[in-house]
């Protein structure tokens, strides 16, 4: 959202002087003006010298107490081509575009650097006209370069018959301005709200018949309304009222001249109409610098506006889209290498200081390992759970107690495996009891061996079991 | 060199893929593989320190064993284990009412630090005597181990039986009190001895 300023100041600048005004705005549409004055520039400084006119200027708005820093500059129309351009029904968004593209050649090629605007819209339904404008880049930086060494914030650059126009009929669509400052005598005018006419007339101090001549040979060329006007001209365009503001405060009888020459529409601005209040006591003049005042308080788009023209090329992006995008890339790039670096560091110095660690303990380690060997070793002659007896008692349980089995020999090694060897009635006895040794959780790859001789003549059978004891 | 749309499409994947080789066997690959690396080291690391805390964890569990064995009687000369040996074996056996009808020495085994020392005992009696005999050598706090064991009756139908039990004591050799680094191998060599 871009704030304005409510104290303005307006800056019609001429060959020989400023115009200067400070409008401050009370609400959106109600304006008063607090100074005015006439810069005079000083002896051997012109537009030609920015830097020092700008010193000047500064230096005169500080000593007239001129408050505001937000300005806008208007420029004599002597420095402005204008063409009117017929636009087809277009969106604005196209006409701008082709407008661009058409606005080199439709003024001399001689030209050079100039700045292109537009003062009008287009419509989708309907042909318009637009008024081309063009100035010199040169006026232009003339313009900011005095606004920056005057210390003034630059709000826009317009034609100062156009500002006026415009403040001028801000309450008719329709007119035909005639501007005389002290530097000059111009004509403008309006139609629909947008200027349709630029015109420099002469100087101030051209002679009365010139001026009408010439004011009558520009209206012939204005436009032609399609919508009809009840404000018709002598031939036959409506252009309005024309409105005399007379800034080089010119002897009455030749203003009155001036006016009548013009013909019956014509009539004497009257200060007041601008809706900026009063002059301020002592000031007589100073239309043309309170209209450009009252055009940047206002909320409307400048008509015209050559510091930021419509017709500009469109700012190309500081850096192409591919260069961002390998800007961007590389820039991954480097942060993936950088955090792939210490990523590796920190691994590095955790494995270091593992390693680090490990190795201080590796003679602490060894004497351990021999130790816990050793310990190891001897261990096997350290009491524990009685096996053998475990074994004993565990086979003397198996056995049946019924008298029809007994053992003739047991034998139980280091390893844990042993036999058994014995004589029983029957041969399901045996059974039996190789049957619980393979119940039982203590003894596993239980083997029975038999004497079949025995079982074949009916007599005791002898037996060998093996089996291999699991203590607990 | 102007270039038509698709050949500059074309131009520019191509110029994209090499780049993304590049990177990846210039940056990206090399650098996954140290980290691969790294992180192996690291994991071989931590297990060596953790079996090192294990191993000392485990030290000092076999110290108390070691304590307990020192405390039981481990001699340290072969001549004091053999004559332990051989007084408890007869005080156990008169004690349990067995009958020791032979109990000799056998060879002796010097294995590292210590030197075994065997035994051969032949007896006899009930299985009730026999059964206590086998539970004084199984949990006497002397260093002891049976070897084997065998058992047969004398006669059929009587509770009369014979044993032969093989063991074995230990003894250190002199001048090992301490586990000395440098005698981890085992060496084994037979020392003849009899009683």
């Amino acid at each position: 959202m871009k704030f304005r300023a409510n104290k303005m100041l307006g800056l019609a600048l001429g060959e020989r002087s400023i115009l200067i005004a400070e409008v401050t705005a009370a609400a959106p549409d109600r304006f008063q003006v607090s100074k005015a004055a006439e810069f005079v520039y000083p002896a051997g400084v012109s537009q030609q010298q920015p830097e020092a006119l700008g010193n000047a200027l500064r230096h005169f708005i500080k000593e007239q107490g001129f408050l505001a820093r937000a300005a806008v500059f208007g420029i004599p129309a002597k420095s402005v081509l204008t063409k009117v351009k017929d636009i087809p029904p277009v969106d604005p968004t196209l006409a701008a575009d082709m407008l661009r593209l058409q606005v080199e050649s439709e003024f001399s090629t001689e030209l050079k650097d100039l700045v292109y605007d537009y003062a009008g819209t287009s419509s989708p339904t309907e042909s318009t006209h637009v008024l081309l404008a063009a100035t010199p880049a040169s006026q232009v930086e003339q313009a900011v370069a005095i606004a920056q060494e005057a210390r003034l914030e630059l709000q826009a650059i317009i034609p100062t018959s156009v500002a006026l126009t415009a403040a001028t009929t801000r309450n008719s669509g329709d007119a035909l301005v005639l501007s005389i400052t002290p530097s000059a005598t111009e004509l403008s005018a309006q139609r629909g709200n947008h200027p349709s006419l630029l015109r420099h007339i002469g100087a101030s101090s051209a002679t009365t018949a010139a001026i009408a001549g010439e004011v009558r040979r520009a209206s012939l060329m204005l436009p032609r309304n399609s919508s009809a006007n009840g404000n018709g001209s002598a031939n036959g365009n409506s252009h309005g009222p024309v409105t005399v503001w007379d800034d080089a405060r010119l002897d009455p009888a030749v203003r009155a001249t001036i006016t009548a020459a013009l013909g019956p529409a014509a009539r004497v601005g009257n200060f007041i109409d601008l809706g900026a209040g009063d002059l301020p006591a002592g000031v007589m003049a100073g239309a043309a610098a309170v209209a450009l005042a009252m055009a940047g308080l206002s909320e409307d788009r400048f008509p015209i506006d050559f510091l930021h023209p419509r017709l500009a090329e469109p700012k190309k992006a500081a850096i192409k889209r591919q260069t961002a995008l390998a800007i961007a890339a590389a820039v991954i790039l480097v942060i993936g290498a950088i955090f792939a670096y210490v990523d590796l560091q920190n691994k590095e110095q955790k494995l270091a200081g593992l390693l680090r660690e490990n190795n201080s303990k590796t003679d602490l380690r060894k004497s351990a390992e021999a130790e816990v060997a050793m310990i190891k070793y001897a261990q096997g002659w350290h009491a524990d759970k009685p096996r053998y007896l475990a074994c004993l008692r565990d086979l003397t349980t198996a056995i049946p107690d019924d008298g029809q089995m007994y053992l003739i020999n047991f034998n139980l090694h280091d390893s844990m495996k042993g036999d058994i060897g014995g004589k029983a009635t029957t041969r399901e006895a045996v059974l039996t009891l190789v049957s619980r040794l393979n119940q039982s959780k203590h003894f596993s790859d239980v083997k029975m061996a038999l004497d079949l001789r025995d079982v074949r003549h009916g007599h005791e059978v002898t037996f060998t079991i093996n089996f291999k004891y699991v203590p607990v | 060199m102007i270039l038509t749309k698709r050949e500059r499409y074309i131009a520019i994947g191509a110029g994209a893929l090499v780049g993304v080789l590049l990177l990846y066997f210039l940056m990206i690959g090399p650098y996954v593989e140290r980290r691969s690396q790294i992180a192996a080291e690291v994991d071989t690391a931590l297990n060596d320190k953790d079996k090192a805390d294990l191993l000392f964890h485990q030290q000092v569990k076999m110290r108390k064993v070691w304590n307990e064995m020192i405390a039981g009687g481990l001699s340290n000369t072969q001549s004091d284990a053999e004559s332990q040996l051989q007084l408890a074996l007869n005080d156990w056996a008169r004690d349990c009412g067995v009958t020791v009808s032979k109990l000799k020495d056998e060879r002796s085994i010097l294995d590292g630090k210590f030197v075994q020392i065997g035994f051969h005992l032949t007896g006899t009696g009930p299985l009730a005597t026999i059964s206590n005999l086998l539970w004084r050598v199984e949990t006497t706090t002397m260093p002891l181990r049976v070897s084997e064991i065998q058992v047969m009756p004398l006669k059929e139908g009587i509770d009369d039986l014979q044993l032969e039990l093989s063991l074995s004591t230990l003894c250190r050799v002199p001048d090992s009190d301490k586990p000395d680094k440098a005698d981890r191998l085992r060496t084994a060599s037979i020392q003849g001895g009899g009683q």
